[in-house]
């Protein structure tokens, strides 16, 4: 069994954790309360990871209802934040995985159908965001976990379950591609 | 340092993942080199284009999420094999023991079996009740600490 650390034990006396600890006995204003705390920076995370607005904000409703459903399991070993990111990024996973079989599926009846995947909806088109979407999976999930500005290495390391070195590693190779993509498209 | 390889170091440095003398290097160079500093501020520019491209979750979010929380109702219980998981590496030490304490038993008293017919029978006796005593508690503990876990888990609600 793991020991807290010091980071767990002043988690546990914030304020945060006394919502948590409401919501966790069925107080659905205290989860509101969190759901509203934290409803960008998911949505963000989702965003950056899949590149499509409505997918994203379809991966972060899914992510508060499981984090509500399995609040219980949250024992403060981790901040609340560094546990919701930990979901959205399984489900934004999950929601790539099912991307690719779709796609793999229009590539096979593309003689048959004219259509392919869907476009990212046209309003609020973020270029960089997007630009994202061309680099390989670790390093966007790295990345979209980096430009929260909240998160430290070893938080995003404990998030996507990879060591810290590897997580530094994909952070600046994914910097290097993307700067070089901006540059290669007048963004930056 | 040259630029080539100051270049190559340029997004870890940016990120703050270069420390110590790596980084003195960098800084070395970048005070002096007025093309990669260029190069510095094109990394610090994408950062800042990126950080400031957030999206803000309208309230048909936390409408959809709310109308879900309201059909469950309550979180759910974790089950015992959540309980079991968590409490998994206790039960592995309450396995380690009753192993460390019979490997010790046999290194002060000799095998155990055949020879300890050669032990005055109190002694044999009472090295049989201790393993015994040893074994149960150890089984006692581990059951407590799988029942300690599910129970921690579940006064929450």
């Amino acid at each position: 069994m793991r020991l807290p650390g010091l980071a767990a034990i002043t988690q546990r006396h914030s304020p945060e954790s006394a919502l948590v600890g409401r919501a966790q006995r069925g107080d659905t204003d205290a989860f509101e309360a969190l759901l509203r705390q934290h409803k960008d920076s998911v949505l963000n995370v989702a965003r950056r990871m899949v590149g499509d607005r409505d997918a994203a904000e379809d991966i972060a409703q899914e992510t508060f209802v499981k984090a509500f459903r399995h609040l219980q399991r949250f024992r403060g070993d981790s901040t609340f934040a560094t546990w919701l990111y930990r979901i959205t990024v399984n489900e934004a996973r999950q929601y790539l995985r099912g991307q690719q079989r779709q796609i793999a599926r229009w590539e096979r009846q593309r003689d048959l159908a004219a259509a392919g995947p869907a476009e990212a909806s046209e309003e609020e088109q973020a270029p960089l965001t997007e630009l994202l979407q061309a680099l390989s999976a670790d390093q966007r999930e790295a990345l979209a976990l980096f430009y929260l500005n909240e998160l430290s290495i070893e938080e995003i390391a404990s998030t996507l379950g990879a060591p810290v070195g590897t997580i530094k590693a994909r952070l600046s190779r994914g910097r290097e591609r993307l700067r070089q993509l901006a540059q290669e498209r007048g963004l930056a | 340092m040259n630029c080539e390889r100051v270049l190559t170091e340029l997004s870890s440095y940016s990120a703050g993942f270069l420390q110590g003398e790596a980084r003195a290097r960098v800084a070395e160079h970048l005070a002096a080199c007025a093309d990669c500093r260029a190069e510095l501020e094109s990394y610090r520019a994408l950062d800042g284009l990126l950080g400031r491209e957030t999206a803000v979750a309208d309230e048909r979010l936390v409408t959809g999420v709310m109308q879900e929380v309201q059909v469950l109702g309550a979180p759910e219980r974790p089950g015992w094999l959540w309980a079991a998981e968590q409490a998994a590496p206790l039960m592995v030490l309450a396995a380690v023991i009753p192993l460390l304490t019979l490997l010790i038993l046999s290194a002060v008293q000799g095998p155990l079996g055949p020879s300890t017919a050669a032990l005055p029978n109190s002694v044999a006796y009472s090295s049989g009740i201790a393993t015994g005593m040893t074994l149960g508690l150890c089984g006692m503990a581990s059951l407590a600490a799988a029942w300690a876990s599910w129970r921690a888990a579940n006064s929450a609600a």
